[in-house]
């Protein structure tokens, strides 16, 4: 009975590693999704979502409500901002105001559940969401704080009523179950923290969306057809909705921005009137003002001329007179020496003296004249400056009145654009499908789906090799006894119904071990892996009652029918036969043979193996088949492993050649003041470079996805931050002007080659088609980069550029946390993070791998020990005979052993070549659909994983043939003297 | 020249409470050369004498020597190359490896020694020239033997020993391979040992050890053997 022992434990043993494992890889996905939809209905979770263009009003939640398909409804307000939370300056956070007291109540939509602290009591009291960003982990009694870093600083500071908000409690809900954070347009683009608040707390006009349940969902499991059905159903009826209530709310949005811009039109009209009347006024004013000074200072100039005239007179008849005085003179003389005159010449030299007179009496008159002039025309001047005064008056105030103008005609004309930016009232319908954490989560858990395709077909095949080998030989051993019962006149079925039963009690206890540890301890450690991911209660790992007992009827099946093939040569013989000894199945030439020159080189002992080999068939296939499945999978789980650490240093190391990275306001923080300062003057930094990052849609070929877009101030400097090259062979990827270079994984999820048009939106711009330049080999996030005239020219926007990234001489913490502490010391720099952060958690995240990759092992050395030990068992026990008759012939324990271990060396090494292009393409199928939409492992298989997979299998094989030792050296060389068995 | 001796050789076996002897003081001797036949009931200790002097299996109390070597005081490792060198074996079943042609058989046990025979020479020797390359199931069970003999003789052994060699062959059969047998005592000099319950083969024998509870209880030698073609039974 000894070897019935061996023989229970290895048929007991390989169904119980089959059906586990096949058992817990199928229900994991399962499991997981159950516990995630129990979640999900524990906590009410939304069916749709409706977000407004111009937001959710009242009256659209009562249209809702009244909808017949719709069973609940929940408005929120909401808002994504920039927070300071203890000393952690802008935090990229959601606010959600809804009715807190409600909102923890059974039936609430997407309920929140209390895990930590306590239910706000006052309207300066907060809750946050669990999950948190990578690293950053928030507390109860934190306090957050409006940042002055959102652009509109001043209105939230308006919408919220209290200045901060202290977190009492951490809540946890379905909206948020991924630690990644939804997209955003603030910040990084990412949210990193969501809060709950009352409406009290903070609000505004209207909803910023609506959650809603439908009716008829309650029961249905998310993830299966119904639900979809039934979701797709309402969706039609939700879209209808939005149709009419987005018009209603078009017109009144947009006719009361309409109105006012009406209002606005007129005013600037009537104000143009006005300002011309006012003009016209004042000009008529000015130039009657001018009049009278002009004809005055005619008058003036006659006068002027007149006196001129009178003047040129005057002088004139002096000339005369002077021409006369020399006569005058000599008359007088004449006169006194006595002389006497003429009368004439009395009568001259009268006339002289009375010409003389009047001119003394001309010239004082004309002096008078003058004197008068003067003071007219001062007087006149006065006037004039007074009317240029008028003027200049006159002048500034048509600018001003201008100036005014165009100013309305400027506001008029930003209404107008505002107005055709709000024309599209829409409603956006969106789903649990759309939620980050819920598609992700499902999509994640569908890999392990993927997984369990293939792995189990291993265990399958190789347990019913276990089972025909091992019953094949046993019903072989108890010939005789089969021979005995048959000649007492027991039936086929009787004699047969023996080992069927033998069979039947394997692998059902088989069955049940493994699967009582399948169905409960792979989907625990597959999970255990997933938590670190996402937020999920611990998954409930019961028995599916279905997938066991299909596993279990397949199994005890093809178990029996292996014992019903291997019992028919036996039992359809005639007893007398089977009471003789079964003739030994005979000896054959190998195909090796017939090549002589290969055949001789083999030594003695060589051919023998080379003979027994493949003179058992069946033990070949199920050695071959264990051994290289078991090889395969020990590649497929350190390559993987491998595949997925190797992409931290790639990206860190290789792709991404910067170190720091901050993000600032804009650049002029950067290109001049305190920060370039700090930048130029500290030795550790060797550059830096000046970036814009945003996040956008992407979409080609109906595939879309969110991307993001950096954008190299200086396009030259893009390559000395970010390697841009060709995966497979390294080749430099050329970035020059007009250049759009995408990551690789993104363009393998739209299906993009070089060459190909990508289309990117932007948030709150169009959408541009862009040629694919060149595609890079990167891991971690989608990249599109291009150049900075390329996106204004496109989107015809300027590009903010935000972020710096920074370039250190060495990488270790201590350069990194110094370089980072000079920059935070400068006010306009909130954060600065070292990649070394974002590499150390991302280390720590894809740690839960190990687990997954230690069950894989494990279960492939497994799977190598059944099937080694069972079939160096079984040829122990066929060739006993063979053997005895070796040590009677003298071999020593170590030649006896070698004959037998040189078989199941042989057959190991066959099954590590036969497995090593099995584990290829197993490893090249697990990387691909393990790979979550924006990750790209390595796809390339370490060589280190040829090595790993030998050596742990040949250290297996060391260890069965040292347990078999011990059976070899333990036959009794009187076994030799028996008959045939 | 006494080539083996047993003296006084005792085998116990323990079966539940009770132990019983399998050999109880057994004392023979058998000179070199001599083809002798050992004959008794079944469970006279025959096959645990025939385990003892081929070094299968050790005694508890006596002596047994081989060409003055004392084989009783051997250690695990000594008898393995005891069975190695000095002992040519035959088997009643002839355990040939069936996964080895007749000549490849031969050469199983002829790799491990020190001055083999060449295994073709000696196939021919047992009449098998044309059937070298045959595997075993292919050969008849009289053939078969002779590989068997063929395969203890090609290690040039001290002594062949041979455990009912005719038990499954029929009765020309049978003849034959008892007449090679004495053949090769007389052509090689070699001594061999037939063990067997057919008391009709002791006149073809130099010497008869009758063997009885353990004992040997006396001890014939025939001057003159019969030739086995006169020997019916």
């Amino acid at each position: 009975m000894k070897g019935s022992l061996s023989r229970f434990i290895a048929i007991t043993c390989i169904v119980a590693l089959g059906t586990g494992f096949l058992s817990g890889l199928l229900s994991a996905t399962e499991d997981m999704k159950n516990s995630a939809n129990d979640y999900y209905i524990k906590h009410n979770t939304f069916d749709a979502s409706v977000q407004g263009s111009l937001g959710i009003t009242g009256g659209d939640i009562r249209a809702l409500e009244d909808m017949d398909c719709v069973r609940d409804v929940l408005g929120v307000y909401t808002v994504d901002l920039l927070m300071d939370i203890d000393g952690l300056e802008a935090t990229e956070t959601r606010i959600i105001a809804r009715d807190l007291d409600e909102a923890v109540r059974n039936g609430a939509v997407n309920r929140l559940e209390l895990v930590d602290g306590r239910m706000p009591e006052r309207a300066d009291e907060c809750l946050i969401e669990v999950p948190n960003m990578y690293g950053i982990k928030h507390e109860v009694g934190e306090t957050l704080a409006v940042s002055k870093n959102n652009d509109d600083y001043d209105e939230l500071k308006k919408d919220f009523r209290h200045k901060t908000l202290t977190v009492v409690g951490i809540v946890k809900s379905p909206l948020y179950v991924s630690i990644n954070g939804d997209v955003t347009t603030i910040g990084s683009g990412t949210i990193n923290l969501a809060v709950y608040v009352d409406p009290e707390t903070y609000s505004t006009d209207v909803y910023g969306q609506a959650y809603i349940t439908f009716k008829g969902t309650e029961k249905l499991h998310y993830s299966k057809e119904p639900y979809s059905a039934r979701i797709d159903e309402c969706r039609k009826e939700l879209k209808a909705l939005g149709k009419e209530r987005s018009a209603v709310r078009e017109d009144r949005v947009l006719g009361k921005a309409k109105r006012q811009l009406k209002d606005a039109e007129r005013e600037l009209a009537s104000g143009e009137k006005e300002l011309k009347q006012e003009l016209a006024a004042a000009r008529k004013e000015l130039r009657d003002s001018e009049k009278p000074v002009r004809a005055g200072e005619r008058k003036l100039e006659a006068a002027e001329k007149k006196l001129e005239r009178s003047r040129s007179q005057l002088d004139a008849s002096e000339k005369e007179l002077d021409e006369l005085e020399p006569v005058i003179s000599q008359l007088e003389a004449l006169v006194a020496a006595g002389g006497t005159l003429t009368e004439e010449q009395q009568a001259a030299i009268d006339r002289y003296y009375e010409g003389r007179r009047q001119i003394e009496a001309g010239r004082k008159e004309i002096r008078a004249g003058a004197k008068e002039i003067r003071e007219n025309r001062r007087e006149l001047e006065a006037a004039d400056k007074s009317i240029a005064e008028g003027w200049r008056q006159y002048e500034k105030g048509k600018a001003e009145g201008e100036a005014e103008l165009s100013e309305g005609r400027k506001d008029i004309k930003e209404a107008r654009k505002e107005i055709k930016k709000i024309d599209e009232a829409r409603w956006y319908i969106t789903d649990r499908s759309d939620n980050l954490g819920i598609s992700g989560y499902e999509n994640d858990s569908e890999i392990i789906n993927a997984v369990a395709k293939v792995f189990p077909a291993f265990f399958f095949v190789v347990a019913v090799l276990v089972a025909l080998t091992t019953l094949t030989r046993m019903i072989e051993e108890e010939r005789n006894r089969i021979g005995t019962l048959k000649s007492l006149g027991y039936t086929k079925r009787e004699t047969r119904s023996y080992y069927m039963f033998y069979a039947f009690v394997t692998s059902v206890i088989g069955c049940v071990v493994g699967m009582a540890a399948g169905f409960k301890i792979l989907p625990m450690v597959i999970s255990n892996a997933y938590s670190m991911m996402y937020n999920f209660p611990p998954i409930k790992a019961p028995v599916i009652w279905l997938t066991a007992i299909i596993i279990g009827l397949v199994t005890i099946v093809l178990v029996m029918a292996t014992a019903y093939i291997s019992a028919r040569d036996e039992v359809n013989e005639k007893p007398a036969m089977l009471l003789v000894p079964k003739a030994p199945k005979p000896g054959q030439r190998i195909l090796l043979e017939r090549i002589p020159a290969l055949w001789n080189m083999a030594s003695f002992s060589y051919k023998v193996t080379l003979r027994n080999l493949f003179r058992y068939k069946k033990h070949f296939l199920m050695t071959i088949i264990g051994v290289s499945g078991c090889a395969a999978l020990l590649m497929t789980a350190f390559g993987l492993r491998h595949s997925i650490a190797d992409i931290v240093d790639k990206q860190y190391d290789e792709i991404n050649r910067y170190n720091i990275y901050f993000e600032v306001a804009d650049e002029d923080v950067v290109t001049k003041g305190e920060v370039h300062d700090v930048l130029e003057s500290e030795k550790a930094v060797e550059g830096w470079g000046i970036f814009s990052e945003e996040s956008a849609t992407v979409s080609a070929n109906d595939v879309k996805q969110t991307s993001n877009i950096m954008i190299p101030k200086e396009g030259k400097e893009l390559k000395q931050f970010i390697t841009l090259r060709e995966r497979t062979t390294g080749e430099d990827v050329a970035f020059e002007e007009g250049s759009v270079v995408i990551t690789e994984k993104m363009a393998e999820n739209l299906e993009l080659e070089v060459g190909d048009r990508i289309y990117i939106r932007p948030p709150g711009n169009s959408r541009e088609g862009f040629i694919v330049a060149g595609i890079t080999e990167n891991y971690l996030s989608p990249y599109v980069y291009m150049n900075s005239d390329t996106y204004e020219e496109a989107f015809d926007e300027r590009c903010e550029f935000n972020k710096v990234l920074v370039k250190t001489s060495d990488s270790d913490d201590t350069t990194q946390n110094n370089v980072i502490e000079k920059l935070l010391k400068c006010d306009e720099v909130d954060y600065a993070i070292t990649l070394n952060t974002a590499r150390d958690s991302f280390a720590d995240s894809i740690g839960s791998i190990d687990f997954i990759v230690l069950v894989i092992t494990l279960c492939a050395v497994g799977l190598a020990v059944i099937v080694l030990f069972n079939m160096a068992n079984v040829i122990i026990c066929e060739r006993k005979k063979e053997l005895a008759t070796l040590k009677v012939l003298g071999f020593f324990n170590k030649e006896t052993r070698a004959y037998i271990f040189r078989e199941v060396n042989i057959l190991a090494v066959i099954g590590i070549l036969v497995g090593i292009p099995i584990g290829i393409w197993l490893h090249r199928f697990v990387v691909h659909t393990a790979e979550v939409e924006d990750i790209m492992f390595n796809r390339e298989l370490t060589w280190l994983s040829y090595p790993f997979a030998a050596v742990v299998t040949f250290v297996t094989v060391f260890i069965i043939n040292r347990l078999m030792k011990r059976e070899i050296d333990r036959i009794n060389m009187v076994e030799s003297m028996k008959a045939n068995d | 020249m006494e080539y083996v001796t047993f003296d006084d050789v005792c085998k116990y076996y323990t079966m539940g409470d009770s132990r019983i002897a399998a050999l109880d003081g057994m004392s023979f001797q058998i000179r070199k050369g001599e083809f002798c036949v050992i004959v008794g009931p079944s469970g006279a200790g025959k096959t645990t004498l025939l385990n003892i002097l081929g070094g299968m299996d050790v005694c508890d109390e006596g002596v047994v020597s081989l060409d003055g070597e004392r084989i009783d005081r051997y250690d695990e490792k000594q008898l393995t190359a005891y069975r190695r060198y000095d002992v040519g074996f035959v088997f009643q079943f002839y355990n040939l490896v069936q996964n080895l042609t007749a000549i490849e058989n031969v050469e199983l046990a002829t790799e491990i020694c020190r001055d083999p025979l060449d295994p073709a020479e000696t196939l021919k020797r047992v009449g098998l020239e044309h059937r070298m390359d045959n595997f075993p199931a292919q050969l008849s069970g009289g053939e078969q033997q002779r590989v068997s003999i063929a395969r203890a003789l090609a290690k040039d052994p001290k002594i062949l020993l041979c455990d009912e060699p005719t038990g499954a062959l029929d009765y020309n059969t049978g003849k034959q391979i008892l007449k090679l047998l004495r053949d090769t005592c007389k052509n090689t000099g070699k001594n061999i040992i037939v063990i067997t319950h057919n008391q009709a083969i002791k006149p073809m024998a130099d010497r008869v050890i009758f063997v009885k509870n353990g004992k040997a209880v006396s001890t014939e030698i025939n001057p003159c053997p019969t030739p086995i073609e006169d020997i019916e039974w």
